[in-house]
């Protein structure tokens, strides 16, 4: 079969292309039209024409109810607690660059190109916005040199899901271009941070939903992001900008959104359940723990777990309370968390209460009464098999009851 | 009924002495009545090896794992394969099985890792399994070797961290053909260290890569080589396959560049007792002979019986089941432990083959009952007997399964049992065309239209094209045009400057996750046992058509289970364990619509008939119709059943070969008769075509229907209006270029066809050449042929030869 007679056989369906995408005519490249209605300055750089969008926004600049600015009000040690990684104490975030792309798709792969790059960074008092547009395949050159250089100037980047998507994607478009990736500072990613801290209270942390219920920011007319790939594709056809401006919008907004919701995390951090809601207590209760700063880890729990009204959130606070108890060998106390755990209405918290139990009567307290007790509770939590091996374990225990020499209480019935 | 059978294994066996080995054993059958069934029993002679040294520019370390492992000096092709490759020369190497091939490729890449601590490498193993199987013995090779480059399979089941070390460190990067398409080259950014130092590509089993699935690999090989350009190496190719007819043009086709091919084994082979047992004739009008597989079983009892360790390679995974009962059965009274005889097929989950394969290793397993599954180079020693229940379908593949049999001192048996479809008796009757045809080309086309636009999205995807670009062996010229209607159809969008024109891909999506490389084996079903709530095995889609429909039996380890419920949405099976007086074939009706006609031709036949030939495009519809419950043992039908399951449809090329109505019309014969005639001749042809024309017969499917009508049901209603139309099609998506041989052959395949019937020694037909007569499901009879029916009084062959006769079509001069 020869190839053009084979060619001509085909039809769009074997494209995987719908036949309406297909019937719009390409109108083909039109120079003009492309300099026509995108924002910003072409600047000569030497690797090409770089088109940079700036904009100049006051660190006051309110972004739902905080202004972007209020991020330098805390200490890093804050911003490193946070992360759980201690390096991000010594990074100063007045020199950080909040970095976040448009692409072409969400697949990955060689074949996605990003095609706006957002950068912003504080300036003084000034917070200034920077996206390098890419206005065609083939010319990221200038905007990857320009990206190099910021980078190299940051104390560190901070993206928002950019450890797995927007920084794996760039690195690939420098190899592709035959350009040396630069060796990106420390990456402060706020999606897992602020999942850690929220993932309790909202099912979904994208950052739109984080900024309608952290700061109570309402966007208008945000682009649709499934349709963020067409439309760069219309704008390659066509060369008429069109709805591509919603999306430098969008990017820029979501610049904005970074720093406002890193000061919301740092405030709930800093002050301790002043306000705020308890199911988020228990997650920075958590943070603070693996961070090493128990004191603030049981300043949440406590709050967490005397909030009346959040059952689950007391309960999982009364678990991590007792999980610390019984690290410091104080049983009683441990087994007095666990029994308010017992008496909320706490589905599974309880469950796990009950197996917690019945493992400090057993193994601490060898009270194997009060173990059997809550044995018959593990089977939700250490499944039917491993559960019933417990139940007869301790019922073999009850029956060969030796007195304890040390008379240290063990095996009373 | 086979009564000849049934009183063979009534018959008192010898108290004392037992058979004790292979050569009692043939002596013992020799002088059996039995052996007149033998149409061949000749010895292959073994042949001593030879030998080459240890080349002296292998590496000292390398040197030393080898005499660590006994090993000397190097077969002569290896030794070839050494040199060639270490002299940077593309290579195939296609020695018989267990030759030594995998050391033919890893001496030369090991030396060369010796001296090139960054080299890297990638082998392509055809299975997961076979690239699993492969690792654990080159890392000890190449720790004994003292080389730190390590090697790792990387595959669905690579866990994240393996996959990290994957990239940046490992050596030697094991994998399979569908990976590296979805999985590798379109992310081979993160990949860079791999490719710019990528000195080696290794294709195991080359012969596997045929057809679609083969055409596709070539497709895979020009995208991994340009992406290997673009980051700086130029990999050396280097393929090892069976035995085949064309291993340096089929290699050469699958990379776009010539090859060296070693041919030449220096392994040694020990003697080899080739054996052809037709079934023995139970019903001489019909033609009909007991059941293959029946008879295979009872000659491979007596081989366990006598201590021989046997193979024993059926035609189809329920085939295997049935012969693994069976045998069993047949050694029930015997002291020969059931667990020492297995089936082993795909479908079984890994972990169970590879408790198989070492049981077999190890000598704990006396018999195994395999699919085609075992054909592959998996490590399982040599075994003394290998029974074939049914020709495999190709030279090659018999004399792969046969290359399982012979240790290296002593005799062994390679048994052919013939199966009553036409090609094996073709072959029953003329035993010595086994030893001494050609063995099957394998055949690719890597520009089939279909598969090449599917790569050309995923290429673009990886690397945007220049326009004067080519793509290996496919020229700039074609590249462009392809690349032009890509960019009308906006998949790609064209870059326009003063100096060249650049395609890039313009989608959201990730082409390499839409296409697959397999017609089937993405798409596998999942069978579950509702009593365990177990998963019990899996089963590609076009398989799941034909025995898990509802109401199946579906075998498994000599156990049966009825499919409850097919769940077809999410792929399915629910089965529950029962103790059935029968198993079930699936009944499935085809038909085949011409979608295109590329080419016609009307061949005078003589001053009154001409037959219209044609050869097109076609969409061929699969359909399972029915079930049958055939009851074991007997064979007999005990009951039927409806299926109702969505078509297979597949778009393929043909040829075609009209009877048109009048014709029809003026034969004196009534109309079923002739359109049953029709049918006898279009499996002639289909059997010519396959073995004359060294086609492999499952990649050529047959029907016969009407030209235009697709719906058209064969049979006997049809009245006037009806042209008779013998369809011969490649059963590939797409095609691979058969119909297109068998149109310029023209109607010198009915001359062929003409000249096969001619010489049967059939009186009016039987399976060796036009089959049984209409009305008789194919799959049905080829189980059993003991309940045929003719319904007509007519000679059919009789009718046949006429029919040619009056189209002038005299046979063979």
């Amino acid at each position: 079969m020869k190839l053009k007679r084979g060619l001509s056989r085909l039809n769009a369906g074997h494209l995987g292309r719908s036949p309406a995408a297909v019937q719009k005519e390409p109108t083909g490249l039109n120079e003009q039209n492309h300099r026509n209605g995108l924002p910003g300055v072409v600047h000569p750089t030497k690797e090409g024409p770089l088109r940079l969008i700036e904009s100049y926004f006051s660190s006051a600049e309110p972004y739902g109810n905080r202004e972007v600015g209020e991020l330098l009000d805390y200490e890093s040690e804050i911003y490193a607690a946070l992360a759980i990684d201690e390096s991000f104490s010594s990074v100063d975030f007045s020199q950080a660059l909040f970095l976040d792309t448009e692409t072409t798709g969400l697949a990955g792969g060689t074949g996605t190109l990003p095609f706006l790059t957002g950068l912003a960074r504080f300036d003084d008092d000034q917070f200034i916005v920077e996206q390098l547009f890419v206005e065609n395949y083939g010319l990221e050159r200038p905007s990857l040199e320009y990206l190099s250089e910021r980078l190299a100037q940051a104390s560190c980047v901070i993206t928002f899901n950019g450890k797995s998507f927007d920084w794996p994607l760039l690195r690939a478009r420098y190899i592709m271009n035959r350009m040396t990736p630069p060796q990106p500072p420390p990456h402060y990613d706020l999606l897992h941070i602020a999942r850690r801290v929220l993932k309790r209270r909202l099912n979904s942390v994208r950052l739109v939903s984080l900024e309608k219920h952290l700061l109570a920011q309402f966007r208008q007319g945000d682009v649709d992001g499934s349709e963020i790939p067409y439309l760069y594709f219309d704008y390659l056809e066509t060369g008429q900008p069109g709805q591509l401006l919603d999306v430098i919008r969008h990017n820029e907004l979501d610049l904005l959104a970074m720093p406002a919701i890193m000061s919301w995390l740092a405030e709930q951090y800093t002050n301790v359940a002043r306000d705020g809601d308890p199911f988020d207590w228990v997650g920075l209760g958590l943070v603070a723990e693996r961070f090493g700063d128990d004191e603030r880890a049981e300043a949440f729990f406590d709050a967490a777990a005397q909030k009346t009204g959040f059952q689950s959130a007391s309960a999982e606070a009364h678990l991590s309370l007792a999980r610390r108890c019984h690290s410091q060998s104080r049983f009683e106390e441990e087994i007095s968390h666990l029994n308010v755990v017992v008496g909320l209405d706490a589905g599974h918290w309880c469950e796990q209460a009950h197996h917690r139990l019945a493992i400090t009567y057993e193994h601490k307290l060898r009270q194997y009464d009060h173990a059997i007790y809550h044995a018959g509770f593990c089977s939700a939590v250490e499944g039917y098999t491993a559960a019933n091996h417990r139940l007869k374990r301790l019922k073999k225990k009850v029956a060969n009851v030796v007195p304890n020499r040390q008379g240290q209480g063990g095996g009373q019935l | 009924m086979d009564t000849k059978l049934t009183s063979l294994r009534a018959e008192p066996r010898p108290l004392l002495p037992s058979f004790n080995g292979l050569s009692e054993l043939l002596a013992a059958w020799r002088g059996h009545n039995r052996w007149r069934n033998v149409s061949l029993d000749i010895e292959l002679p073994g042949h001593d090896a030879s030998y080459s040294s240890i080349p002296s520019s292998l590496n000292a370390g390398v040197r030393e794992a080898l005499v660590a492992r006994g090993i000397k000096k190097l077969y002569t092709h290896q030794k070839d394969a050494f040199d060639a490759i270490a002299s940077g020369r593309d290579v195939v190497i296609a020695t018989p099985t267990a030759s030594g091939k995998s050391l033919c490729y890893n001496l030369p890449i090991l030396n060369t890792f010796a001296s090139d601590p960054t080299a890297r490498a990638i082998y392509l193993f055809p299975t997961k399994a076979l690239a699993r199987d492969q690792e654990e013995s080159l890392r000890q090779l190449m720790r004994e070797a003292g080389l730190s480059q390590g090697a790792i399979t990387y595959d669905g089941d690579t866990p994240g961290d393996a996959r990290r070390a994957a990239r940046e460190r490992a050596g030697v990067l094991m994998t399979n053909p569908d990976m590296l398409h979805s999985g590798i080259l379109p992310h081979h950014a993160q990949w860079a260290r791999l490719f710019s130092n990528l000195k080696y590509v290794v294709i195991d089993e080359l012969h596997m890569y045929r057809g679609v699935f083969g055409s596709h690999l070539a497709n895979v090989v020009r995208r991994l080589r340009r992406l290997a350009n673009f980051h700086g190496s130029d990999p050396v190719f280097v393929m090892a396959s069976a035995t085949i007819g064309n291993p340096e043009a089929h290699a050469s086709a699958m990379i776009g560049r010539p090859v060296s091919c070693i041919e030449n084994s220096g392994a040694p082979t020990g003697s080899r007792q080739f054996i052809v047992y037709n079934p023995p004739i139970v019903n001489a009008e019909l033609g009909l002979r007991a059941s293959y597989t029946k008879t295979a079983v009872s000659l491979t009892a007596d081989l366990v019986r006598a201590g021989v360790s046997t193979l024993v390679f059926g035609r189809s995974r329920t085939g295997v089941e049935v012969m693994l009962k069976y045998i069993r059965d047949a050694l029930v009274d015997d002291p020969v432990d059931a667990e020492s005889i297995m089936a082993y097929r795909g479908g079984y989950l890994p972990k169970r083959r590879r408790a198989i394969e070492k049981a077999l290793r190890d000598g704990e397993i006396k018999c195994v009952v395999a699919t085609n599954a075992l054909e592959l180079g998996i490590d399982i020693g040599a075994l003394d007997a290998v029974v074939c229940a049914g020709y495999p379908g190709s030279i090659a593949a018999m004399w792969q399964r046969f290359g399982r049999a012979g240790r290296r001192q002593e005799a062994s048996a390679a048994i052919l049992v013939p199966s009553s479809v036409p090609l094996d008796q073709y072959f029953a009757n003329q035993p010595q065309l086994l030893v001494h045809a050609a063995i099957e080309q394998a055949r690719i086309d890597p520009d089939n239209i279909e598969i090449l636009i599917q790569h050309l999205k995923c290429a673009a995807f990886e690397l945007p094209f220049q326009a004067d670009e080519s793509l290996g062996d496919l020229g700039a010229d074609e590249l462009a045009e392809a690349l032009q209607f890509l960019a009308h159809h906006r998949v790609v969008h064209a870059v326009k400057s003063e100096e060249k024109t650049t395609y890039h891909w313009a989608s959201d999506a990730y082409p390499a996750s839409s296409v697959s490389l397999r017609s089937v084996g993405w798409d596998n079903f999942v069978i579950i046992d509702l009593d365990t709530d177990k998963t019990l095995a899996e089963m590609d889609w076009r398989s799941a058509h034909t025995m898990l429909h509802e109401q199946a039996i579906y075998q498994h380890d000599a156990e049966q289970y009825q499919v409850e419920q097919l769940d077809y949405e999410n792929r399915k099976a629910f089965v529950r364990l029962v103790k059935p007086d029968y198993f079930t074939t699936a009944e499935t009706h085809t038909t085949v619509s011409v979608t295109e006609s590329d080419e016609s031709g009307l061949v005078d036949m003589n001053p009154y008939w001409t037959l219209p030939l044609g050869l097109g495009e076609v969409s061929v519809v699969n359909k399972v119709v029915g079930f049958k419950k055939i009851r074991f043992e007997t064979h007999e039908n005990v009951g039927f059943g409806e299926v109702h399951l969505p078509a297979m449809q597949m778009h393929t090329s043909a040829f075609w070969v009209t009877f048109p109505e009048a014709f029809v019309a003026a034969r004196p014969e009534p109309r079923a008769t002739v359109v049953d005639a029709l049918r006898g001749l279009s499996k002639a042809m289909h059997l010519v075509a396959a073995s004359g024309l060294m086609i492999d017969p499952r990649d050529l499917g047959r029907t016969l229907g009407d030209r235009d009508e697709p719906d058209g049901q064969l049979g006997t209603s049809r009245g006037v209006g009806f042209d008779p139309t013998i369809f011969l099609y490649d059963s590939i998506p797409g095609g691979v270029g058969l119909a297109t041989r068998l149109f310029d052959v023209g109607i010198q395949l009915l001359v062929r066809a003409r000249t096969l019937i001619e010489t049967c020694i059939c009186n009016e037909g039987c399976p060796g050449c036009i089959g049984p007569a209409a009305g008789e499901d194919e799959q049905f009879s080829r189980k059993t042929a003991d309940s045929v029916q003719t319904p007509f009084n007519i000679n059919r062959r009789r009718v046949i030869i006429d029919i040619l006769n009056q189209l002038g079509i005299t046979g063979e001069q």
